[in-house]
C-alpha cells in the first residue's frame, strides 16, 4: 500500500520540480518554504536536497553510473534466476567464463563495476541474456546451436557487447530522473548526519523496481532495438577478429538459429521473441564481413579439444 | 497551476550550486581494481585498489591512466574505465546560510550504501534470493587462466600485451 502511495508521490512531484528548474533559470527571488509544503514537495531537506540534485546533474552529465547499473543488473540477475534453474555442470560454466572473460578483455569496455560473468541456464529454450551489471545467462538450448568455440564465442561476444553499447542501461535511463533525485536527498541525509534515510528507502526501492522492470521487459520480454541488436552484431565482429576468431562464426549460428525456428515452426518464445529475425542480421554481417579474408589463426584442435570436454554434452 | 509553479520557482530561486575547477585528482569508481606496473590487464599488480580509493593522474597512454596513489606514493597504471575524475562541487545551502562542498567520490560512496540498502528492501519485499547471484559474481578468472587460454589454442595475443606508446 505504502508503495502505491509512495509512486503516485514521485511521479507527481518530478514534473513539478522539473518544470520548477526551468523556471528557476529565468527568475530570481526569495524563498518562501511553508509555500512549498502546501504542496507536498518540501521537508526539512528540502533545500539541501535540490542544492545536492542540482550538484549531482553538474557532475553525473548524462551516464548512468558504474554503480546504478550494476545493482539494477544484480537485481535482474535475481530475477532471471528465480526463473531459471542453472545448468549443473562446473566445466561447462569454467569454460564458459574464461572464454567469456578473455572475449571482455578484447572488447572497448573491458572494465565494469564488478566486472563480467557468465552462466548456462539449465532450459531448452534458446536465449542469451546480458544485464547492465555484466551478469550474461545463455541457455543450453541457445549452446547447443552452436557446433566450435568459435560459434560459442560469438555468442558470447554479441552479449557482451550489448553490455558494451550499455544497452541495459539506455533501457532504464527513463527513469534517471527520479533516480537522481533520490540519489541527491540520500546523499543530503548522509552529509547532513541524520539519521532519517530509512524514510527514502521506499522510494529508492519503487525506483528500483521500475528500472529492473525494464531490464528484465528488455530481456525477456519486448528485447532490445533492432539496432540494439545490430550494433551487439558489429561489437561481438570487432571483438572475435581482435581475438582472432572467425567473425563469421556469428551468422553461421544465426544460420542454424534460422533453421531451428523454420522446423519448430516456433517464432514467440525465447530468442525468437526478443530477436529481430536472424535473416536481417545475417545479411548486414555479411555485408560488413564482405572484405574479410577469412583466415584465421587460431588452432583449431587445441579450441575444438576443450570446446568438446566443456560443452560436448550439452 | 501557473500561480503554484511560480512559488515553487520561487523557493529553488535561492538556491545556488557552484562548481569548483576540478584538480588532477582521480578515484576509483569500480569495486575492485588493480594499480598495476605496466599498461595492460596482465602486467604485475603493485597495488590492489578499492572502490573510492584517490589516486593522482600523472599521464595516460591507449586507455590507460598513469597514477600515483597518494597514500603511499606508489606509481602505476590503471585502465580509464576504473577511474572517474573526483571533480568537486560546493553546496550552497539557503536554508542553513552556509555552504557544503562535496566531491564526486564522496557521492559514489554514498551512493553505495544507498544501493545496498535498497536491494536490502527490493530482496525482501519481493522474496527474491540473492545468494544465486553472489554465487556467480564469485566467478573468478586469474589472470594466468586467460593467458594459458590464449596460448593454448593461439588466438591473437594483442590483449596480453601492455598498450605502446
Amino acid at each position: 500500500m505504502n508503495k502505491t502511495r509512495n509512486i503516485r508521490s514521485i511521479r507527481v512531484t518530478v514534473p513539478l520540480v522539473l518544470a520548477v528548474l526551468l523556471i528557476v533559470a529565468i527568475t530570481g527571488c526569495a524563498l518562501l518554504a511553508e509555500e512549498a509544503r502546501a504542496f507536498g514537495i518540501a521537508d526539512n531537506f528540502v533545500e539541501n536536497r535540490d542544492a545536492s540534485r542540482m550538484a549531482l546533474q553538474a557532475i553525473e552529465a548524462d551516464t548512468l553510473p558504474e554503480d546504478d547499473e550494476y545493482f539494477a543488473g544484480r537485481a535482474a540477475a535475481a530475477r532471471i534466476l528465480d526463473s531459471y534453474d542453472v545448468y549443473d555442470d562446473e566445466a561447462a560454466n569454467r569454460y564458459i567464463n574464461i572464454l567469456g572473460q578473455t572475449l571482455a578483455l578484447a572488447s572497448t569496455r573491458p572494465v565494469i563495476y564488478a566486472g563480467y560473468r557468465f552462466l548456462i541456464l539449465d532450459t531448452d529454450e534458446i536465449n542469451g541474456l546480458a544485464t547492465p551489471g555484466g551478469h550474461i545467462f545463455v541457455t543450453r538450448g541457445l549452446l547447443r546451436l552452436a557446433e566450435s568455440e568459435h560459434e560459442v564465442a560469438a555468442i558470447l561476444a554479441h552479449e557482451i557487447s550489448h553490455v558494451e553499447n550499455r544497452h541495459g542501461a539506455k533501457a532504464i535511463m527513463e527513469t534517471k530522473g527520479r533516480n537522481l533525485a533520490l540519489r541527491a536527498e540520500a546523499l543530503n541525509y548522509r552529509l547532513a548526519a541524520v539519521g532519517a534515510e530509512s524514510g527514502i528507502l521506499g522510494r529508492g526501492v519503487a525506483v528500483l523496481e521500475e528500472r529492473v522492470q525494464s531490464v528484465v521487459n528488455a530481456l525477456l520480454g519486448d528485447g532490445y532495438s533492432v539496432d540494439a541488436e545490430k550494433e551487439a552484431d558489429l561489437g561481438a565482429i570487432q571483438i572475435l577478429m581482435t581475438l582472432g576468431y572467425d567473425p563469421r562464426a556469428l551468422s553461421t549460428v544465426l544460420d542454424r538459429l534460422n533453421d531451428s525456428e523454420k522446423l519448430a515452426g516456433r517464432v514467440k518464445e525465447g530468442f525468437h521473441k526478443t530477436h529481430p529475425k536472424p535473416e536481417r542480421r545475417i545479411r548486414e554481417i555479411e555485408r560488413r564481413l564482405e572484405h574479410y579474408p577469412g583466415i584465421t589463426q587460431v588452432d583449431d584442435a587445441a579450441a575444438n579439444r576443450r570446446y568438446q570436454d566443456a560443452l560436448g554434452g550439452i | 497551476m501557473r500561480r503554484s509553479l511560480l512559488v515553487i520557482a520561487l523557493i529553488f530561486a535561492a538556491l545556488m550550486v557552484v562548481a569548483l575547477e576540478a584538480d588532477d585528482s582521480l578515484f576509483v569508481q569500480v569495486r575492485e581494481s588493480e594499480l598495476r606496473s605496466a599498461p595492460g590487464f596482465l602486467s604485475q599488480i603493485v597495488e590492489k585498489l578499492s572502490l573510492g580509493d584517490e589516486l593522482s593522474y600523472v599521464g595516460e597512454r591507449a586507455g590507460w591512466y598513469q597514477v600515483t596513489l597518494p597514500a603511499t606514493d606508489q606509481s602505476g597504471w590503471i585502465h580509464e574505465g576504473s577511474v572517474r575524475e573526483n571533480k568537486e562541487t560546493t553546496l550552497q545551502l539557503a536554508g542553513e546560510g552556509t555552504t557544503r562542498t562535496v566531491s564526486s567520490r564522496e557521492i559514489a560512496l554514498a551512493g553505495r550504501g544507498f544501493s545496498e540498502n535498497m536491494e536490502g528492501e527490493y530482496e525482501s519485499g519481493n522474496e527474491l534470493d540473492f545468494s544465486a547471484v553472489d554465487d556467480l559474481e564469485a566467478r573468478r578468472v586469474g589472470p594466468e587462466e586467460i593467458v594459458a587460454f590464449v596460448l593454448e589454442a593461439s588466438l591473437r595475443q594483442d590483449i596480453l600485451q601492455p598498450a605502446e606508446e
